[in-house]
């Protein structure tokens, strides 16, 4: 390979991994500098190429409405119907679920929202939490993760934090009409605390081995 | 049925691990959030469809990204044939006269390339794909995709090198 070869060869890709390019890149300093400015510029055409922010919960929406989709509508329908008649019967002999309790089925039953995403600044979640008219405290916390969710029927915010305690959950939802059904809950492996501000719901949501009381006080530390 | 949570649990991983990237590829594509966020949904709703297609795990990022860029151009009412011409055509959009690119943000010369030239740039620095399987999404020869990739690489150095030295944007060789 020559000199003009392998220049040639690392224009198209700077990274291609033949060992004859290796080796001659090895050997001549003009080429090694030549293919250190062509990875320079890859680095700041990446940049430029990635620096539009991606929308919020862009991952759950995708996985979501792909597989929400991807059913037939006939299924879909009928999927409905069965859950509608589902929801009646409960709602017709012990009235309709609270707010609380379909924030906890929610954190159970989203794992996913566990995951851990590394880069999402204070700055994203403030602003996403700020288009439902809630404040986030300056704290030291690591943000793990942030997703806008549904829970019964309307749009909320779903983020997960690193807390001493571990894994805690945050659900934002504009709440019902009505005061606070309960201001605690405890089902299975996870307890809520819950927390209503105006017409926002506010719940935090850890393992079943921490204290109420802790929850709260960290709610509190979280939220303006 | 364990068959579907498997694929359910493996679609996830997937989605997640390359949501990002899939979307910078559909709005280069697009030049519009929405409508890139609209392709993108519609392609990942496609391959769910046929998520078992795929035998070759390694062959699936390239999978993804020619669903998404067939359904850009599914989607824009273009046919392959349309939405690539002749490639000294295409070619010769790319800025590569003297001075009127100076000052420019690089972005925003990368606004400027054609579509048939910023595809195997965003494919290659975005993806991390060889120019082989850059050929494989678009369709074409490997000697094309690295023509495409050299000429887009070579404007934006020139215009990089001009931007540093204020020297006047040259035609240059890979000297």
């Amino acid at each position: 390979m020559t000199e003009l070869e392998a220049r040639r060869l690392l224009m198209a890709d700077p990274r291609h991994p033949s060992p004859e390019l290796r080796e001659q890149i090895a050997r001549q300093p003009a080429l090694a500098e030549f293919h250190d400015e062509l990875l320079d510029l890859d680095r700041r055409t990446h940049a430029a190429l990635t620096e539009a922010p991606l929308p919020h919960g862009l991952a759950d929406r995708l996985v979501l409405g792909s597989r929400y989709r991807a059913v037939p509508k006939a299924r879909l329908a009928i999927a409905a119907a069965i859950a509608a008649v589902a929801i009646m019967i409960p709602w017709h002999f012990a009235g309709p679920p609270s707010d609380e309790l379909a924030m906890l089925d929610h954190v159970r039953d989203s794992r996913w929202e566990l995951l851990d995403n590394p880069g999402v600044s204070q700055g994203i979640v403030r602003a996403s939490l700020a288009e439902l008219g809630v404040g986030l405290a300056n704290s030291s916390y690591r943000i793990r993760h942030l997703g806008h969710c549904v829970v019964a029927g309307r749009q909320g915010r779903h983020f997960t934090i690193d807390s001493p305690q571990g894994v805690i959950s945050f659900v934002i939802l504009p709440a019902s009409i009505g005061s606070l059904a309960k201001d605690s809950l405890h089902e299975g492996d996870t307890v809520g605390v819950f927390e209503k501000r105006g017409d926002i719901l506010l719940g935090a949501f850890g393992s079943s081995a921490m204290e109420g009381a802790a929850l709260r006080r960290l709610m509190k530390s979280v939220f303006i | 049925m364990r068959f579907i949570g498997r694929t359910t649990g493996h679609f996830d991983q997937v989605v997640r691990a390359y949501s990002g990237e899939l979307f910078h590829f559909a709005l280069w594509l697009c030049r519009d959030r929405h409508r890139a966020e609209d392709v993108l949904q519609e392609a990942l709703t496609r391959a769910w469809r046929r998520w078992g297609d795929v035998k070759d795990e390694a062959a699936r990022k390239s999978w993804l990204y020619t669903i998404v860029r067939n359904e850009f151009y599914r989607e824009a009412g273009k046919s392959r044939r349309q939405e690539v011409p002749m490639d000294d055509e295409v070619l010769a959009q790319i800025p590569d006269e003297r001075d009127f690119t100076r000052g420019l943000e690089v972005r925003q010369l990368l606004m400027s390339f054609p579509a048939a030239v910023i595809e195997p740039l965003v494919l290659q620095n975005v993806g991390g794909m060889t120019c082989e399987e850059v050929a494989a999404v678009l369709g074409i020869t490997v000697g094309a995709a690295m023509t495409r990739i050299s000429r887009a690489r070579s404007a934006l150095r020139r215009h990089c090198r001009a931007s540093e030295t204020g020297a006047p944007i040259a035609e240059e060789s890979t000297r």
